[in-house]
């Protein structure tokens, strides 16, 4: 072979070498998850600190937040609310619908190797079924242990929403024996979840930084860390995120939608799953009590208004007495699709004895934003049926303690939560809405209230939850005015953060191991 | 004699001390009362419309507000002895670690006002005493007129918007407990409050001294020819500062409830912070353990400006016991 042919050889036997070595991996195979590079921090504001991540001393949002990502659960919301598993390798129910035996993954550590055993299921159940989470674990009779990574939980009964209660705050795993053995655990808690708290943390600051857990088995993040940050004022929030100071700010006023942002920021908003309500205290008596009443002022006030001048349009004026909840709540049941007929009402005042109409108070919280502004307009279309409000404002500390207490006349309240709470709330005889307005509900309402809560069969839930509306919207003691929404800002991609899932305000930090 | 005055001195000290012990027990108290009084329950603020008849009960009885309100009062006070303050009912974090973890911002926000302020309006009120009718003394009176006429918080909304966003000098809020990395974060807020102190301790001051430069003794400096600079330290400065440091010290104890609405606007995590917070939620053992601070403090930095004016002008300290 002459010396230029060999010298071809050499250079095309190079080329192929070096086409294959460019086509190799470093060793590590590619499960066909996202490649792509982690955060180092990520920070968003919300109004609040977290003031604790114990999960039966909770209350407010930020900390429900903070609990879910720095705690182990056995299933774990994605963006559409629906549960999906996480620490448990299983869930099987049994055929009578009344126990589930939950196993969980093999070889489970906190972040400091503490192995996760089945008794710290147990042990949250316990700790729980007397906390501020007591209703999410209020289906379950008890859990029995099986084995260090089995437990059985017993329900009271058929509960098609068990997987969504184990995504909850109430049954977060967190190790027994170390709970037990230090009174400050909550200060500086291990973490079975995406993340940990960061040491010297104290409850209540207005910093909460937590960094990536090496042991969450669906690890790495598509945030190495993050910090929740506290900043009330909504107008600072708003500046931090024009600033960049921020990567999202949670819970902006609706009108700061009107605002100029930098191209990166993008605002979107949300269902909360709840609404705004009108409710009428019952246990005074006069008008309050009287159901052709309360049906009037159902028919009268204006909720497309309510929704364009207190919520910048963005709030749905309500159609059916629940907010959307999916499959299980059929839209537009309120007579006119809940659109005004005032001639409709003023027959209804008339047949009641009230055709002069009455004078009445509404508080409202003054903390909220729009809530003054929407009781103003339901003041106003209300006088059109001879209704005449006063509205007052309350602030947020007499809010709910007027509604328990009673003390008021009419209330612009508003609720939410997962669609089976707000049915009981609305409609089982001692629970939050039927105490606080007075209202007795019939026996019927407690057997769709059953049904709905037990049934597997997603068409026979539905025509139960149907049945229970068309007894809310007869009694319209809690009359809908507005579907809540919650406006937030990020400059970070979905595929890192979700500031807010479908229908809840929990917020979803993106996993790159799965 | 010197014994008389020696006696007369550490009473002074026990009168005070007796003093502030007194002011406290009565704020505390009032604290107590007061928000107990105002409509509001903290238990149905934390469980929301979780809050069932039952459900209330028991978080009552967890909390400890299951009592009447003179088991209360007298669980409080027995407390207070004990330098227990409580737990707060939101997070259950003790309050006194709430107050050491968050008054630390807030008393840096209130020495550089100070300082700042202090340093600003002595010059810019011995020029405006010394050169009364020049068009920038018009300007300045101008200026401060409309600097005391502007509510804080908007000042501060419009400082944010000049220096955060538009100029990015500054941040919009937080802040950083390192030195001297807090400056940054301080600076502005500073700033703000300085432009409502400013305006009122230069006023002062300018007063004072032109009550001094009526005095003999500056008279008697000028005719003896007296260096400019001694003449303006020693015979003007001086004598006119008492009055600006006595002022000083009551308006720094109301910079502490001005800092309420300071750190909102600045999302700053100072002790004003946590009382907003703690009303908003009806969290008692934290209100009444920050307004008894709060009164501890009004009680301490006015007794210590009085102290610091007697140094600087003896002849205050001749008058007192």
């Amino acid at each position: 072979m002459r010396v230029g042919q060999k010298l071809r050889w050499a250079l095309g036997a190079a080329a192929v070498a070096a086409l294959v070595l460019s086509g190799c991996s470093t060793g590590e195979t590619s499960d066909g998850g996202n490649d792509a590079e982690a955060m180092d921090l990520l920070r968003w504001a919300g109004p609040g600190p977290v003031v604790t991540i114990d999960g039966s001393a909770a209350g407010d949002f930020t900390s429900m937040n903070a609990i879910l990502l720095t705690s182990g659960q056995l299933t774990r919301f994605d963006e559409d609310r629906v549960p999906q598993l996480d620490l448990a390798e299983s869930i099987e129910l049994s055929d009578d619908g009344l126990s589930a035996t939950v196993t969980l993954l093999p070889d489970l550590v906190y972040s400091d190797g503490t192995p996760v055993l089945a008794e710290d299921l147990q042990y949250a159940y316990e700790r729980n079924i007397s906390g501020t989470g007591a209703g999410m674990v209020a289906s379950i009779e008890s859990i029995d242990v099986v084995d260090e990574r089995t437990a059985v939980i017993n329900l009271k009964g058929v509960d098609p929403d068990l997987l969504s209660w184990l995504a909850e705050r109430a049954l977060q795993l967190h190790p027994k024996s170390l709970i037990e053995s230090d009174p400050d655990y909550w200060s500086h808690p291990v973490s079975a979840g995406p993340y940990v708290v960061e040491e010297g943390w104290v409850p209540g600051d207005p910093t909460f930084r937590a960094v990536e857990n090496p042991n969450y088995p669906f690890g790495p993040m598509a945030a190495k860390a993050i910090e929740i940050i506290s900043v009330p004022d909504s107008a600072s929030r708003i500046l931090q995120l024009q600033t960049g100071e921020i990567d999202a700010a949670l819970d902006l006023p609706l009108s700061s939608l009107g605002q100029t942002f930098p191209e990166e920021v993008e605002m979107f908003y949300a269902g909360t799953g709840g609404s705004n309500y009108l409710i009428a205290n019952q246990k005074l008596g006069g008008p309050f009590a009287n159901e052709l009443v309360r049906q009037a002022m159902s028919l009268a006030v204006d909720r497309e208004r309510i929704s364009e001048l207190a919520f910048s349009g963005i709030q749905p004026a309500s159609t059916s007495p629940m907010y959307d909840c999916g499959p299980l709540c059929e839209r537009n049941l309120l007579p006119n699709n809940g659109a005004r007929d005032v001639e409709a009402a003023k027959a209804l005042m008339a047949e009641a004895g009230y055709a002069d109409g009455f004078s009445a108070d509404i508080k409202v919280s003054s903390g909220r934003g729009g809530w003054q502004e929407g009781a103003v307009v339901v003041a106003e279309s209300l006088a059109d049926i001879g209704i005449t409000l006063t509205v007052t404002p309350v602030d947020e500390g007499q809010h709910f303690s007027s509604i328990t207490a009673g003390n008021y006349e009419m209330f612009f309240a508003g609720g939410g939560g997962h669609y089976q709470s707000t049915l009981s709330q609305m409609l089982r005889e001692g629970d939050f809405w039927v105490a606080a307005t007075g209202w007795t509900p019939p026996a019927r309402a407690a057997e769709l209230l059953a049904i709905s809560a037990s049934s597997l069969d997603v068409d026979e839930r539905r025509a139960a939850f149907t049945e229970a509306q068309e007894i809310w919207m007869e009694a319209s003691h809690v009359i809908p005015l507005v579907e809540r929404v919650q406006l937030n800002g990020t400059r970070v991609p979905d595929s890192v953060f979700v500031p807010q899932i479908k229908n809840d305000q929990k917020v979803l930090v993106r996993t790159l191991g799965r | 004699m010197k014994r008389l005055v020696s006696r007369a001195r550490s009473n002074y000290w026990v009168v005070l001390v007796v003093r502030s012990l007194a002011v406290a027990f009565i704020v505390a108290t009032v604290a107590f009362s007061i928000l107990r009084l105002a409509p509001g329950d903290p238990v149905a603020t934390i469980l929301g419309d979780q809050a069932t008849p039952e459900a209330v009960a028991r978080l009552r009885s967890q909390l400890g507000l299951d009592g009447n309100l003179l088991q209360q009062y007298l669980a409080f006070i027995g407390g207070l002895f004990q330098g227990d303050l409580g737990v707060s009912v939101t997070s259950r974090v003790p309050v006194v670690t709430i107050i050491v973890n968050s008054i630390g911002p807030t008393l840096a926000l209130i020495a550089v006002s100070s300082v700042i302020g202090f340093l600003v309006s002595v010059p810019l009120g011995l020029f405006l005493a010394l050169r009364p009718r020049s068009v920038l003394t018009k300007s300045v009176n101008f200026v401060s007129t409309l600097s005391l006429s502007t509510p804080g918080f908007y000042l501060g909304l419009l400082a944010l918007m000049l220096f955060a966003v538009a100029l990015g000098i500054a941040p919009v809020a937080g802040y950083d407990p390192s030195f001297p990395g807090m400056l940054r974060y301080l600076w502005l807020p500073a700033l703000v409050v300085c432009g409502q102190l400013i305006p009122v301790l230069s006023r002062v001051f300018r007063t004072s001294v032109q009550r001094t430069l009526g005095e003999e003794f500056t008279e008697a400096a000028i005719v003896r020819g007296i260096p400019r600079w001694r003449y303006y330290v020693h015979y003007l400065v001086r004598p006119s500062l008492a009055p600006t440091i006595a002022l000083l010290g009551y308006v720094a104890g109301q910079l502490l409830s001005s800092a309420v609405m300071i750190e909102m606007v600045f999302g700053f995590p100072g002790i004003g912070t946590q009382l907003v917070r703690a009303v908003s939620t009806r969290d008692y053992p934290t209100v009444q353990g920050i307004v008894l601070v709060f009164g501890v403090f009004v009680v301490l930095i006015t007794a210590l400006s009085e102290a610091v004016s007697t140094r600087i002008d003896h002849r205050i300290g001749r008058e007192t016991p």
